[in-house]
């Protein structure tokens, strides 16, 4: 064991330019992978928090009071309502007056905006948004009831297609990372390759070749995934201060990254030579 | 000689083909324990691909072989460190591991055995003596001479005790004081009973304690 521990780290640190390089390219293409995946998980979870904000208005037919504040009391009363806000015709010119900036009183004789009840579910999701909408659209007094369904449908779509655009751009860049690292690591190894040839003849088991191969790929993953481990975090710092708000990186993506660059480091051996097949 | 004891070198009616090119045919070879053969003949004539193809590392393309009771064709990949560790190989080329020791690299063959540290420097420091490379033990194999690194791989060679050393041309390159020390160190591994094969295209002193025989125009004879 000692002969191959020796034989491992003199391979790793025979050429540290070689070494080094195959490190940085393993370190970032896997921070690079991983980067991408933590943005489309941010931008994953944006979703989530628009839904919770998302609030349906049930316009009303009937503008009295009581009316209104029956039909609030009735939707309070129901588990799947969060909250209900009760807003009479002049309180919705009111702000729509302040979200315009000006008094439409001036131009409009008559108010055209009806009462309405604001509506925010507990635990939505937009299948249970549109029963809840499409039962209350029934309800007597009830005019109709609205929330932007058609944002819904272009924020999915939006996000199918950014899916689709990320997991090809992480596929290549996996491709690339896989073949730079493996033509590093192909040249470590043959740097080597008249040590493997003194072994061999002096009859080296092939698979204690292979396994000194192995731990060679294993001890740049482990170092590149590190590496990347701390290239991430910085970018999420950065990001994070850029954007005011902290951002989560997926549960877990420590030894996620970690484990993608042992597995880069492992495939990349696909084209290295093998040590073993010194005759 | 001695029919009745099982060989350790055994090739009949052999071929061997390198790069599609047949260099030896018709190939018939008895080696007995203990015995010595000089091979001779010109410079790439197949001396080395005959020594290659003892030790594994080239497969006959015909014929039957064996050496050390191991069939050389079929020999499978796994089966090759099996045949090697019972041999001894002095490469033309001496190779080494540079960034280790010469007393660690006199003592390659046991650790890749597995033999324990201890035992490989003891083993290593003799066979050293053995080969006049006691000064150079913590030395690095690039810092020798060509004549001394030849000493050392015939020491590294031998220090398992071999059934069979295969030597290829181990007096090229090397001035005549070399030469001596080479061949009275593979004398004496003779006499301790190992079985030589050596190939050589030149004269040597060792011609009178061993069988001769030549490749000429693809043939042994």
């Amino acid at each position: 064991m000692g002969l191959l521990f020796r034989l491992t780290w003199r391979t790793i640190v025979a050429r540290p330019t070689l070494t080094v390089l195959a490190i940085l390219l393993l370190a970032m293409t896997t921070a690079m992978l991983y980067g991408l995946i933590v943005s489309a998980s941010v931008i994953s979870s944006l979703r989530g928090s628009l839904i919770n904000e998302l609030a349906v208005e049930i316009e009303l037919a009937d503008y009295s009071d009581s009316t209104r504040f029956a039909l609030a009391e009735t939707l309070r009363q129901r588990p799947d309502v969060l909250s209900v806000k009760s807003l009479s015709a002049r309180d919705v010119l009111e702000e729509a007056e302040q979200e315009l900036g000006e008094s439409l009183r001036d131009v409009l004789s008559n108010n055209p905006f009806p009462p309405i009840l604001r509506v925010k579910l507990r635990n939505p999701a937009p299948e249970r948004i549109e029963l809840f909408v499409d039962e209350v659209a029934a309800w007597p007094g009830v005019l109709q009831a609205v929330y932007p369904r058609d944002l819904w449908r272009k924020f999915d779509a939006w996000m199918a297609a950014l899916r689709g655009r990320v997991a090809l751009i992480v596929g290549a860049l996996a491709v690339i990372g896989w073949v730079l690292v493996g033509l590093s690591l192909r040249a470590i190894l043959k740097n080597r390759r008249s040590a493997w040839q003194l072994l061999t003849m002096l009859g080296i088991k092939p698979r204690d070749l292979e396994f000194v191969q192995l731990k060679i790929e294993i001890v740049l993953g482990l170092l590149a995934g590190l590496l990347a481990v701390a290239l991430i975090h910085l970018g999420l710092v950065a990001a994070s201060w850029l954007l005011l708000s902290s951002i989560e990186p997926p549960s877990g993506w420590v030894l996620g990254c970690i484990g993608t660059a042992l597995l880069l480091a492992v495939l990349a051996g696909i084209w290295a030579p093998r040590p073993s097949k010194d005759s | 000689m001695t029919s009745d004891r099982k060989p350790v070198v055994l090739l009949q009616n052999c071929a061997i083909v390198t790069g599609g090119k047949t260099v030896l045919s018709s190939l018939d070879l008895m080696l007995h324990a203990g015995e010595f053969l000089i091979i001779e003949g010109p410079t790439g004539s197949g001396k080395t691909s005959l020594v290659r193809t003892l030790y594994g590392s080239l497969a006959p393309s015909a014929g039957y072989g064996e050496v050390v009771s191991i069939p050389l064709r079929p020999l499978p990949s796994a089966k090759k460190p099996q045949l090697r560790r019972q041999l001894g190989i002095v490469t033309q080329q001496p190779l080494f591991l540079e960034e280790e020791t010469v007393l660690d690299n006199v003592a390659l063959p046991l650790r890749i055995a597995g033999v324990a540290a201890s035992e490989c420097r003891a083993r290593g420091t003799k066979a050293l003596l053995e080969a006049g490379l006691t000064g150079a033990a913590l030395r690095k194999p690039t810092e020798l001479s060509g004549g001394e690194q030849a000493r050392l791989q015939i020491a590294r060679a031998l220090i398992h005790q071999p059934l069979l050393l295969l030597a290829d041309e181990p007096f090229a390159h090397l001035d005549t004081e070399s030469v001596e020390l080479i061949e009275s160190l593979l004398a004496f591994a003779h006499t301790r009973g190992t079985a030589i094969v050596l190939t050589t295209h030149r004269p040597t002193q060792l011609a009178s304690r061993a069988r001769r025989l030549t490749v000429r125009d693809g043939r042994l004879a």
